[in-house]
């Protein structure tokens, strides 16, 4: 009975884990760093090194001397200048199950973006969030009517 | 085959400037810089430019011009209309950013003989362009992503692709590339780059793509 409740504990702990892990997966790498940079990780601060692997939900900082080059695995680069800070919200990429999402938020700073796969296939999917508007990708070749304004 | 995925569809730069400047307590001249956010649609290196659209609870503004460029001065006002950025004003506003942008991802292509996860001599040959190139870039992410032809059922498939990747791999760990650098993964026989019907024996899609990043 015990030996029984015990399995079906360990059973649901891994069908409940399980989905966590996978979502550890890397979803990018830091390519080249100035100064002082940082991530967070939940509560962890780690040291912003060259080839430091990130994680959805990472926060990238740079300090007043900071500045970092990014490359996400679907190829988009990012580039930050000094006393910026750059959260990775989302991080979706699997052309076979033709799965993509990319959502990253810039409080503060400076930014520039290069376009990986994921915006070659679903521009759609890509978003920049800043705290006094968003950036949308379109495709290129139709014409959209924008709202408002 | 690779080279249309290469291409960015957009540059962006972005400029978010907090809103101390002005109180700091600053020398007659020059004067304080103007508290302003702008978004700048940068033309790519191949002279492509993308479509962006900035839009926030005010309105919306589409950038589809080189250098194009809104200001925007608070998220309930919509993005002024669009104007072109100099080249001093871009050096100016994101150069710091611009210096520090990574290189495009490379990929490279290993070819199988058929049924096999054996690197052929075609595949030794490049391996040691790949393996410098990983060490060049000191990359940390590398997937090495293995796939089939159409012979064969597709349970096996993935087995085979995911044992061509491996071979790869156990190539780059041999000259000291580290096991957390690399990614190895199968797609099996889901991803033709020839499509074919199948149980047809096709030499393009029995590959492993390797990407340094």
């Amino acid at each position: 009975m015990v030996a029984t409740r015990l399995l079906t504990a360990i059973a649901l702990f891994f069908w409940f884990a399980l989905p966590a892990v996978c979502q550890q997966s890397i979803v990018g790498s830091l390519k080249a760093v100035r100064g002082t940079v940082v991530v967070r990780r939940g509560t962890e601060s780690l040291p912003g090194q060259q080839g430091l692997h990130l994680m959805a939900q990472d926060i990238v900082q740079t300090s007043a001397d900071g500045s970092v080059g990014l490359i996400l695995q679907d190829g988009t680069r990012i580039a930050l200048g000094p006393s910026t800070e750059l959260k990775i919200d989302q991080f979706v990429y699997a052309p076979v199950d033709g799965k993509f999402g990319l959502l990253v938020r810039l409080t503060r700073g400076v930014m520039a973006y290069i376009s990986g796969k994921i915006a070659q296939y679903s521009p759609e999917s890509v978003r920049v969030e800043t705290p006094v508007g968003i950036v949308g990708l379109r495709g290129t070749d139709f014409a959209i009517s924008l709202g408002g304004g | 085959m690779k080279a249309s995925w290469w291409i960015p569809v957009a540059g962006l730069g972005i400029v978010l400037l907090a809103g101390g400047c002005a109180k700091r307590p600053a020398p007659p001249q020059p004067p304080p810089p103007l508290k302003q956010n702008i978004f700048a649609l940068l033309p790519e290196p191949d002279g492509k430019t993308g479509r962006i659209v900035v839009s926030n609870s005010g309105g919306s503004q589409e950038l589809n011009q080189p250098n194009q460029a809104v200001r925007v001065e608070r998220e309930a006002v919509q993005p002024s209309a669009p104007f072109i950025l100099g080249q001093d004003a871009v050096r100016r506003l994101f150069g710091a950013a611009l210096d520090i942008l990574p290189p495009p991802e490379i990929q490279f292509v290993l070819y199988f003989d058929e049924a096999s996860d054996d690197l052929n001599a075609a595949s030794l040959a490049q391996l040691p362009a790949i393996l410098r190139t990983i060490q060049e870039r000191r990359s940390t992410a590398v997937t090495l992503m293995g796939h089939t032809d159409t012979t064969g059922d597709p349970q096996s498939n993935y087995r085979l692709g995911m044992s061509r990747a491996q071979k790869a791999a156990d190539y780059l760990r041999a000259r000291g590339v580290d096991t957390s650098s690399l990614i190895v993964d199968s797609h099996g026989e889901s991803e033709l780059v020839v499509k074919t019907p199948r149980g047809r024996a096709e030499r393009l899609n029995r590959r492993v793509e390797v990407i340094v990043r």
